[in-house]
């Protein structure tokens, strides 16, 4: 930035004493610039004494004056007349007044002047041309002087020749301090559009999630009525088919005395495979639909833990692939305060508690919480998020029906076979219990009660047959199903005098063996439709008990500083499903404690009635509902019994 | 004896050699041979059952139903022994129970013709013959069934190989 034709203090005086010559002559030339200057004057008068004219003089012509001898000049005149006595400091001085030397190979000049001679030229230095002299101005002076006076318009200061160059400098970086001042405004401003930006877009995708949740909740919802209707569905089915039965079997009873066989009569037995098949295709429909709904579920866990990683600390992100298909539960992202999840669930409790604290001490550039609650249906979720909550408890809970699941006793001595028949039995909701021969069936059967047996025949030690003529001493009311390839009406009959309840052909078929479970195991579903007279009444009051304190679990949720990602109303009634699915799961438990006693009094009910089929008596209906009195069979019947007492 | 089922494809291939029949010939005939084969599976195994089996696996390696059917491999090689055992005793009750119990483990894994010919065995052991009749006596019996055990072996052989390269395909 510095104008290299600014006058260098530094240069401008080459030394000391003409400083201030060159000083006062600036000033001079500044204040008035039309001054004749001094060295000029001083010159013209050196010249006009002519003291000593063999040294320094005019030309001839009187156009250009002459230096013959610069050393004698230099040691004589330049004292006299200035400061110092330098010759080329003089050479310089009329330099820098637009002196020229005249470097004329004129011979005649030269030798007239001698070979040293300096002459010396100005258009405006002529002898006795005072008149002249004015217009010899200082060449950088003029220059230099424009230059520091256009520089002085800029600023402030004029001080001489120093504040002139820093006048310029600091103008220079101010002006570039300017610059990167405006660069870093515009920077700044550009950042905060863009920051904009970027919020608009969050809060539209947000908003949008907000919709896909609120769309899918409804989903959700109408698929889990869906599920409620086919169970209900299946239970009126099974009620009906269950007040068919009843009246169905006293006739044909009634009618067929010597009918050894236990199956009920064709068209009943039709019934039932129709009314077995389509609760199975009730069933595998709501397999699917579980399905479905939990891959919904989890597809829905990964898109959000991939949204919401940023958000949410890797605690939380790690349980979800731990859990399996619980992830959905424990995938909470909340603020909420006061839903501390009552479980017995100790992983879900601290995943969710975890994610708690988290969110507390988090503070994040995106604010993961929670809007308005949305109060989704709870209830009809329930039976689907108990069936979701484990592979194995999902088999179980989703065949309508076991609310206790059947205890079998398996007894076979082919290990394959038993390993087999375990895991279909598994598959079928039941818990098995094994025996290798008649002997430990018996054994079993006298240190413990089951649901069912499941008896093959030949066996070492003690063969089925026998077995079961052993157990029907003491045991009546077990059915005891004999599982044999041999199945001629010979080998069923002499199966079913030893006491066999039925019979069930090898290899194991799943469709059959389910088929039997549900006829032999019906009690077991029955009592928790509440198909029995009181024992309906509590188990609704209990169902009905679980949903309202669900309902009532269900705390507001405290309304929070605004959603950016909201995933929120999902996951709010995801975390009020776990909730829920955990009490549902205490509850479960009680139920199942209060249900086992039950299912003991039942037992008695229902070996009455299996006895009573097997004595081929006119059965009662097996335990009066409370609604139905007491029918013509059943007054038949019960004469018949008294009298049979009576023998 | 050489059973039914090796029979033919010896004596093919011995044809094949002396008669030096050109090759398209014999591409057709093992063309053939292979159709035999592919349906000869099917008979095999019963596939209902089989993939009944497979169902019950929880996932995709099939460790429930693989370990099963080693326990299978396991048994029958233990009940063929047995079986050679009692025979050596010409002892048919134990014959026929052998059969019963080995015909019920690949009922249950779904080979039918092992299965088959172990019924076979347990109703010529108990001096009945082979569709359920009485009227066998013993040494009848036993000569059957010295006839049949072999064939028993061999249908088992076969049920083992394909079983094994099914699980070797399926866990690759």
């Amino acid at each position: 930035m510095l104008d290299p034709t600014l006058p260098d203090p530094s240069a401008s005086s080459t030394t000391i004493p003409t400083t201030t010559t060159k000083t006062v002559t600036k000033k001079g030339n500044q204040q008035g610039g039309t001054g004749i200057p001094d060295f000029v004057k001083k010159l013209f008068c050196m010249l006009e004494e002519c003291i000593y004219p063999h040294i320094f003089s005019w030309s001839a012509k009187g156009d250009t004056f002459v230096v013959k001898d610069p050393s004698e000049f230099a040691k004589v005149i330049l004292p006299s007349h200035f400061k110092h006595s330098n010759f080329s400091s003089f050479v310089r001085q009329l330099n820098k007044y637009d002196f020229h030397k005249v470097r004329n190979p004129d011979d005649r000049r030269r030798r007239v002047y001698g070979d040293q001679a300096w002459e010396f030229q100005h258009p405006n230095f002529k002898y006795n041309r005072k008149d002249l002299l004015e217009g010899i101005k200082r060449k950088a002076t003029g220059k230099a002087a424009a230059a520091a006076r256009a520089a002085n318009n800029n600023d402030t200061s004029i001080d001489g020749s120093d504040t002139h160059r820093h006048s310029n400098l600091s103008s220079s970086s101010l002006s570039s301090s300017n610059c990167t001042k405006n660069e870093l405004k515009e920077m700044t401003i550009k950042l905060q559009e863009q920051i904009q930006k970027i919020q608009e877009s969050q809060t539209k995708m947000s908003s949008h999630m907000q919709l896909c949740d609120t769309k899918y909740n409804a989903i959700v919802e109408a698929v889990d009525r869906f599920r409620n209707n086919m169970a209900a569905q299946e239970t009126l089915m099974r009620d009906i088919m269950q007040h068919l039965m009843t009246p169905i079997t006293t006739t044909a009873s009634s009618t067929s005395n010597d009918n050894n066989s236990e199956s009920p009569p064709p068209e009943m037995q039709k019934l039932l495979q129709t009314y077995n098949e389509v609760s199975r295709a009730n069933t595998d429909q709501m397999n699917r639909i579980s399905k479905l709904v939990e891959h919904m579920q989890n597809d829905s866990v990964i898109t959000m833990s991939s949204i919401t990683t940023s958000a949410t600390t890797t605690t939380a992100a790690t349980t979800i692939p731990s859990m399996g298909p619980l992830a959905p539960f424990n995938f909470a992202i909340h603020n909420n305060t006061n839903n501390t999840p009552t479980t017995n669930n100790n992983i879900t409790t601290t995943s969710l508690n975890n994610s708690h604290q988290q969110q507390h001490s988090y503070m994040p550039p995106y604010p993961v919480t929670t809007t308005t609650p949305q109060q989704t249906s709870i209830p009809p979720s329930m039976p689907l998020k108990v069936a979701m909550s484990s592979p194995s408890l999902r088999r179980k809970s989703n065949i309508p029906g076991w609310s206790i699941p059947p205890r079998v006793l398996l007894v076979d001595d082919d290990l394959i076979f038993r390993r087999l028949s375990t895991k279909l039995l598994q598959v079928a909701g039941c818990t098995i219990d094994v025996a290798a021969d008649g002997l430990e069936a018996i054994t079993k059967l006298g240190s413990g009660s089951y649901d069912i047996v499941l008896m093959d025949i030949m066996m070492p030690k003690l063969d089925g047959i026998s077995a079961t003529r052993n157990i029907r001493q003491y045991d009546t009311w077990t059915p005891i199903i004999s599982m044999t390839s041999n199945t001629t009406d010979r080998d069923v009959q002499e199966y079913i005098l030893s006491g066999m309840t039925d019979v069930l052909p090898k290899p194991l078929d799943q469709r059959t063996l389910r088929k039997l479970l549900e006829r032999y195991c019906a009690h077991l579903k029955a009592v928790r439709q509440g198909y029995y007279g009181n024992n309906n009444v509590i188990e609704g009051a209990q169902i009905t008990d679980i949903i309202e304190n669900n309902e009532k679990g269900k705390q507001p949720m405290i309304a929070t500083p605004p959603v950016i990602i909201s995933t929120s109303s999902f996951l709010d009634s995801m975390q009020t499903d776990t909730i829920q699915l955990d009490q549902h799961q205490q509850q479960n438990q009680q139920q199942q404690q209060q249900q086992q006693q039950q299912h003991d009094q039942d037992n008695s009910n229902h070996r009455w009635q299996v006895f009573v089929n097997n004595s081929h008596f006119i059965p009662p209906t097996s335990q009066p509902t409370g609604q139905i009195e007491d029918d013509e069979v059943t007054r038949v019947w019960k004469k018949a019994k008294l009298s049979s007492n009576d023998d | 004896m050489s059973t039914n089922q090796v029979a033919p494809e010896f004596i093919k291939t011995d044809l094949k050699e002396k008669l030096e029949m050109p090759s398209d010939i014999t591409d057709q005939i093992d063309k053939n041979d292979k159709d035999k084969v592919s349906v000869n599976i099917e008979e095999l195994i019963d596939t209902n059952t089989f993939d009944q089996l497979l169902d019950m696996d929880d996932d995709e390696d099939h460790e429930f139903s693989y370990s099963l059917v080693v326990n299978y491999f396991d048994q029958a090689e233990e009940t063929f022994k047995d079986m050679d055992a009692a025979l050596d005793k010409k002892d048919l009750p134990e014959l026929s129970r052998l059969g019963h119990f080995l015909k019920g483990s690949s009922a249950a894994i779904g080979l039918k013709k092992v299965k088959e010919t172990c019924e076979k065995i347990q109703n010529i052991g108990n001096c009945q013959d082979e569709i359920g009749l009485k009227g066998l006596d013993e040494t009848e019996a036993i000569k059957k069934i010295t006839q049949i055990l072999p064939l028993v072996k061999a249908e088992y052989s076969e049920a083992e190989e394909y079983l094994k390269s099914f699980y070797e395909q399926e866990t690759r």
